[in-house]
């Protein structure tokens, strides 16, 4: 690069510094960033390259300097302080990166943010109790919340390796809160995907606020027909050949309520398009309309048959109907053609039924009590979504047994 | 034109067509649900916009991230990058 006729753009520079760090060449960096200052080219990054370059060579009150440079463009930023610290801690200068978290909560006390890091420092260090302290303060201060996951399953991981855990300790008062709880809960949501009968497990995810992309879900279709689709890969699912929109019969006596569905015909599919018939313009054909939305049935299979394939996240199928042993292998069996697929069967109770039961490794079958009217406070509803957490809690921790590459936190 | 500004100006162009509304603005905060109509078949529409816009395609991990309108421009200057 030739900075004498160019002016480069601060990520320019800081790749060349970066490279010449790696080659051991701290005098030229230093060369270099100094011109780039003489040019007005500033950023943050390349105050704390510079910091960094001082550390390499050994100049740490030269290091201290530019931090207090880098810190003094935005003061009044408890982020901006933080970003310093984070840069330290990257660098592994773990001494100056607690002196300066230090120095960063007594200026700004009523911080959360703060408390994360001081817990990401001493779960680098194998200080999980340390953290656990650090997360409870955040808690006091009412600003733990679902950024701090990957914190609570550090804490959770480190854990077990302590043996001699008491009931006071940090760890164990952390983890028992309703509000880490609730944090681990939200995370073993987002790992599941809706495959079985209507829109309750969809409902119960925007609840614990992750918002699926699909309201069209793979309900309607018969449990023998999602083999098929399965075994044959996806193959003329909403093609032109086999699939239309129709109109259904109003369900309610109000005529607005007559709507448009997708059909499949060749997988017996129908789903919610959301138009309405009186909503549609005279003028636009139900030709038009199927032109308009049969892309969007197929993103929809596309995506599940990425998700299969990727085997990564935890099916779930509800069955209204009761479900033999020999049904549940041959929906898992079908899956399994397209990737190592974890599948929770949700069925109602049976008597002499166990509320789990295990039949691979990768698939499980549990039972409720009841399906969710859809309401959130009454006694019958606040049992339907305890026994739903409590179902996707021990289905998500029993797969991380054997699927530990699950833990994405 | 870099691949931000493409991005950027492309995905508000989307969501003009999509929302019907030619001075519609957005901001990399919104998610889904802020504006009238927002739902999850607007976000179907708006994804297949960006695919054929940008000449790109999601995967379904990719399209699960995307919880803003900040993710979506980010995930399509990374697809517009990565075709370079």
């Amino acid at each position: 690069m030739n900075f004498l006729f160019s002016v480069p753009k601060p990520e320019e520079v800081l790749a060349e510094v970066k490279i010449l760090l790696k080659d051991v060449k701290y005098s030229q960096a230093v060369s270099l960033l100094r011109k780039a200052e003489k040019k007005n080219i500033y950023h943050d990054d390349l105050i704390l390259a510079h910091s960094n370059v001082h550390a390499l060579m050994g100049n740490c009150a030269e290091q201290q300097n530019e931090i207090k440079r880098f810190i003094a463009q935005k003061e009044g930023d408890v982020l901006h302080h933080l970003k310093a610290v984070e840069y330290l801690i990257t660098e592994e200068h773990w001494d100056l990166a607690q002196k300066l978290l230090d120095q960063t909560k007594v200026r700004f006390p009523l911080s959360g943010f703060t408390h994360s890091t001081q817990a990401q420092i001493d779960c680098h260090q194998g200080g999980f109790e340390e953290a656990a302290a650090a997360l409870l303060k955040k808690q006091e201060l009412k600003k733990l919340d679902d950024s701090d996951i990957k914190l609570v399953h550090q804490i959770r991981k480190g854990a077990k390796n302590i043996t001699s855990l008491t009931s006071d300790s940090a760890i164990t008062t952390l983890l028992a809160t309703e509000q880490v709880r609730q944090i681990l809960i939200r995370y073993y949501y987002e790992r599941f995907e809706s495959l079985g009968w209507n829109c309750e497990f969809g409902f119960r995810q925007r609840l614990h606020g992750r918002e699926p992309l699909s309201l069209f879900r793979w309900g309607t279709m018969p449990r023998t027909a999602m083999v098929n689709l399965f075994k044959n890969r996806f193959k003329d699912f909403a093609s032109v050949h086999s699939s239309k929109i129709e109109a259904t019969e109003p369900t309610l006596e109000n005529d607005a309520t007559l709507e448009y569905y997708f059909h499949d015909q060749g997988y017996e599919y129908w789903a919610h398009t959301d138009v309405r018939k009186n909503s549609v313009a005279f003028s636009q054909t139900e030709e038009a309309l199927y032109k308009k939305l049969q892309p969007h049935f197929f993103l929809l299979a596309r995506k599940l048959q990425d998700d299969l394939e990727d085997a990564e996240k935890v099916f779930v199928y509800k069955s209204k109907e009761v479900l033999s042993h020999a049904d549940c292998i041959e929906l898992h069996d079908a899956m399994s053609i397209l990737g190592n697929n974890k599948l929770v069967i949700v069925m109602l109770k049976e008597t002499d039924k166990p509320d789990f039961e295990i039949l691979r490794t990768n698939l499980i079958i549990a039972r409720v009590t009841r399906w969710w009217g859809g309401g959130a406070s009454s006694p019958e509803d606040m049992l339907t979504h305890r026994e739903w957490d409590n179902l996707i809690e021990i289905s998500y921790n029993h797969f991380l047994q054997h699927y530990p590459e699950m833990d994405v936190a | 034109m870099s691949d931000s500004i493409n991005a950027t100006q492309g995905v508000l162009e989307i969501f003009q067509s999509a929302f019907n509304v030619p001075s519609l603005k957005i901001n990399p905060q919104m998610i889904t649900g802020d504006l009238k109509d927002w739902d999850s078949f607007k976000n179907v529409e708006i994804l297949l916009a960006c695919e054929a816009r940008f000449g790109i395609r999601f995967r379904s991990k990719e399209i699960d991230a995307i919880r803003s309108v900040g993710d979506l421009i980010a995930a399509c200057e990374q697809k517009l990058n990565a075709a370079k």
